[in-house]
């Protein structure tokens, strides 16, 4: 059986990120809900099968039925000029900044395609999985997503 | 990264990769405080649902603990007293001690022998392909030493040298390698001789020497030495000539004072462009790389009156996958309702890996043995095998000449020095300078930009190619003199090695985007003033293409998802007082995600949709319309579209396009100049914000 606290302490900082990005930069919804997905974690820890993925992926998961939850019923109530800048940091801030705004522009699903590819770093064949298409249909999704990203 | 930014899709994905967010410290205690509550919740409730329970019942429960604890006592005592060799036993170890049995076995072993983990031949092709998949799929590290890999880790190596002699046999699973079907390969990688030998001196400088024999013939050889700014290889496959190759960078700054714990700084990129030197690499990284993020050590074993830990990881299939077996050179037909062949979706299955378990003699961290099974660890689902002999010299002049000094009879041919092409530099911000670059670049081939009465559609992007890149020579670096048949050995062996090599390299390259249709200019007008809203802009997006390049593929390099429905129909366009006969391709696309939720991932209290159930995650439904209007003027196609927003492709609408009043700005009219200065003006509101810009046009 996984144990959550160390599941915590390697990929506390990928799933805050993860969620923060999918939920528009709000600092506030973020931090309830990245906990949230730990919590859910050690209820649900039973669940998981090495054999559907690793502990990363498995915690993805939790946090893309957490937003859809959240989704469902909070619709519309990202405020998207309340990216926290206070947490961006990386190379250049400012142009993170700026990115993020950009991927709120953009559909849920292809920023979130965006998010598992190049700022999670999951392999095609891993978003695959985690979004249940088929490698292909995922590189051309995330083909075309990033030529809209790039056109705004 | 604004389209009028001219960013590369490479400047945007590293962009991308850039964006970090760290949670404070706050959310970290907090969380932890939850996860260790809800954990102790759990044993709590047991604890409260003992005591509530009858005295029968608890009685009951107590003779039957007893029970059951006495008979697991007797098994166990059993088992011990019997406990054969080979036998794996569970041993616990913290993460820390984790972390460092990872790191013994990195400062104990050859560099070769690490790298012989990964089983993916050692092809030049492969490697490329590799170090692709490492990116990939963050799995382990591409397995030929000719290709840079700084022999600097950040914590202390054997100060010997370390030298490894290991054989491979094959067992029962015969892999095709990645659609090179001849079996003569599986023979010859999976029955080979290695040496390996390594060393890094107190100065940091590391040597590397690998040597591969399959029945007596030397097919492989790479002797390389680097140094804190440069690394030197010698490449040979036991043909007629050997390659000396020298790559330089950016030079490593050491901290010299902590020698435990050293920090390093690199700049600049491995040869093939890919993520091939180590960038502010910890000790975590190092063993990432190496052994892959899914490690584990699953316990202890004794053979032959000696202790070994057994480790496994997982891997990427490079057996008997085939998504990267079909070489694909043209675009699917997507027009007609083609996708992409479905053979290239067989990686979906979940059990489509390869499992690796090695064994570590526990007194000196060096590796004893491994085996890699196709799925799972089962004696039918074995590879191969491969044992290993480690011995260590003293590193005397003597020896490291002897061990490292290149000396095979051969040619040699000196390939020249690479540098890191990476320009690291700030780019200052000139929007007027680009901007004249860029419509030179019209005005010297004689390309009109289209511009609009409509005084709320303006210039906001536009690029000229004059010496784009392909796409495949980017991602795949493959030297040249592996195509030459004298590289290899003469004979059957070399016959068999020369086609793999230019077989799996063509392979590969699906893992570029191919499209037959490649503009040569692009520019949009949009009704983008300053606000970036998606849904209510409006966007007229333009590429220009050679005219002998086909409609069809226009359409399907554009489109990129197989259509449901599709029309053609010519019509008569009005560009100003000029009339253009155009071809209007409307189509319909659908769009549907499917979410097939995996019920192992069911948490509580989430609405979870069935599995299977197909979700359309666009208000506008599954199903999109869009168009694409292709025409041709003055020696050039010209390809368009008309889109609400970015994310919303709609019906090709006439009575729109004329609302635009367009009309061609021919190089050196009044209005070609007119729209290079508004465009600069935009450019420049974005430098009046400050906003950082990437350079590098596309």
């Amino acid at each position: 059986m996984i144990d959550i606290e160390n599941a915590y302490k390697k990929y506390a900082k990928d799933i805050y990120k993860y969620v923060f990005l999918n939920v528009g930069g709000n600092k506030d919804i973020a931090d309830d809900l990245s906990s949230e997905v730990f919590v859910q974690a050690v209820r649900s820890k039973n669940t998981f099968d090495i054999n559907k993925g690793n502990i990363r992926m498995w915690l993805i998961g939790i946090s893309r039925n957490l937003l859809k939850k959240f989704y469902s019923t909070n619709k519309a109530t990202i405020d998207l000029e309340k990216v926290e800048h206070s947490l961006i940091s990386g190379n250049d801030p400012e142009t993170n900044a700026d990115l993020i705004f950009m991927l709120n522009k953009l559909e849920k699903h292809e920023a979130e395609l965006i998010i598992l590819k190049y700022i999670q770093g999951f392999s095609i064949e891993e978003i695959s999985k985690i979004m249940k298409i088929s490698v292909s249909n995922t590189k051309v999704k995330l083909h075309r997503c990033m030529q809209k990203l790039k056109q705004l | 990264m604004h389209a009028e930014t001219k960013t590369t899709m490479k400047d945007l994905e590293k962009a991308l990769q850039n964006i970090d967010i760290k949670p404070d410290n706050e959310w970290y205690s907090s969380t932890l405080e939850r996860i260790i509550n809800e954990s102790s919740k759990k044993q709590n409730n047991l604890f409260i649902n003992l005591l509530l329970m009858t005295k029968v019942r608890l009685a009951f429960i107590a003779i039957f603990g007893i029970t059951v604890f006495a008979v697991i006592g007797i098994v166990l005592g059993i088992s011990l007293l019997n406990r054969k060799s080979g036998e794996i036993q569970f041993v616990a170890l913290s993460d820390q001690e984790k972390r460092e049995l990872f790191q013994n076995i990195v400062a104990n072993n050859a560099q070769g022998v690490l790298n012989s983990q990964n089983k993916v031949p050692s092809t030049a092709a492969a490697n490329a392909a590799s170090s692709y998949l490492a990116t990939e799929s963050d799995s382990s590290i591409a397995a030929d030493p000719a290709i840079s890999r700084i022999g600097l880790v950040p914590f202390e190596v054997s100060d010997k040298i370390l030298v490894s002699e290991y054989t491979n046999e094959s067992g029962p699973v015969t892999c095709t390698y990645s659609g090179y079907s001849d079996s003569r390969l599986n023979d010859i990688y999976s029955n080979t001789t290695s040496t390996s030998a390594s060393y890094q001196d107190a100065e940091g400088n590391y040597y590397n020497k690998y040597e591969n024999t399959y029945q007596g013939t030397l097919i492989a050889a790479n002797y390389s030495k680097g140094t804190n700014s440069s690394n030197e290889s010698y490449d040979y496959r036991g043909g007629q000539f050997a390659v000396y190759s020298k790559y330089e960078y950016e030079p490593l700054q050491l901290d010299a004072s902590a020698p435990e714990l050293r920090e390093m700084t690199v700049s600049g990129e491995g040869v093939d462009g890919s993520a091939g030197s180590p960038s502010d690499m910890n000790i975590d990284d190092y063993i990432d790389m190496y052994f892959g993020t899914s490690v584990n050590v699953l316990g202890k074993v004794s053979e032959n009156g000696k202790d070994y830990y057994v480790i496994e990881s997982e891997n990427y299939n490079y057996c008997t996958d085939t998504w990267v077996t079909q070489s694909v050179t043209a675009t699917p037909n997507f027009w007609e309702g083609e996708g992409y062949p479905e053979s290239q979706t067989t990686t979906v299955d979940s059990n489509n890996r390869t499992v690796l378990r090695q064994w570590i003699d526990a007194s000196n961290y060096q590796v004893h043995k491994s085996e890699d099974y196709l799925q799972t660890v089962a004696p039918e689902n074995l590879i191969s095998r491969m044992t290993y002999t480690n011995f260590e010299v003293e590193p005397t002049a003597e020896n490291i000449n002897e061990y490292f000094t290149f000396d095979l009879v051969t040619d040699v041919r000196d390939i020249g020095i690479y540098q890191s092409n990476v320009d690291t530099t700030p780019i200052e911000y000139n929007p007027e300078g680009d901007a004249n670059r860029t419509f030179s670049l019209f005005a010297q081939n004689n390309v009109a930009l289209v511009s609009s009465s409509n005084p709320d559609l303006k210039l906001n992007y536009v690029y000229y190619t004059d010496d784009r890149p392909s796409e495949v020579s980017t991602l795949i670096y493959i030297p040249e003199y592996y195509k030459e048949r004298d590289f290899f050995p003469s004979g059957e062996i070399g016959d068999v090695l020369f086609e793999a090599e230019n077989t799996i390299s063509d392979s590969y390259k699906i893992m570029a985007v191919q499209s037959d249709a490649t503009p040569k200019a692009n520019f949009t007008l949009s009704t983008v003033n300053g606000e970036l809203n998606a849904e209510d802009n409006m966007y007229a997006s333009f590429s220009i293409y050679e005219t002998a390049v086909d409609d069809m593929a226009i359409v399907n390099s554009t489109i990129y998802t197989p259509t449901v429905s599709r029309s053609i129909s010519d019509m008569t366009l009005d560009f100003g007082g000029e009339s253009v006969a155009a071809k209007v391709y409307n189509y319909e696309t659908n769009n549907t995600i499917y979410y097939s939720v995996d019920p192992s991932i069911s948490v509580r209290d989430v609405a979870i949709p069935e599995p299977g159930a197909d979700v359309c995650e666009s208000e506008d439904g599954c199903i999109v319309s869009g168009h694409i209007v292709v025409f041709e003027r003055n020696n050039s196609k010209y390809a368009f579209t008309l889109n609400k927003g970015v994310t919303y492709t709609v019906p090709f609408d006439l009575e729109l396009f004329n609302s635009y009043q367009f009309s061609f700005a021919e190089p050196s009219s009044a209005g070609f100049e007119s729209l290079k200065n508004d465009y600069v003006d935009y450019l420049n509101t974005f430098k009046d914000a400050a906003v950082t810009e990437p350079a590098v046009l596309e």
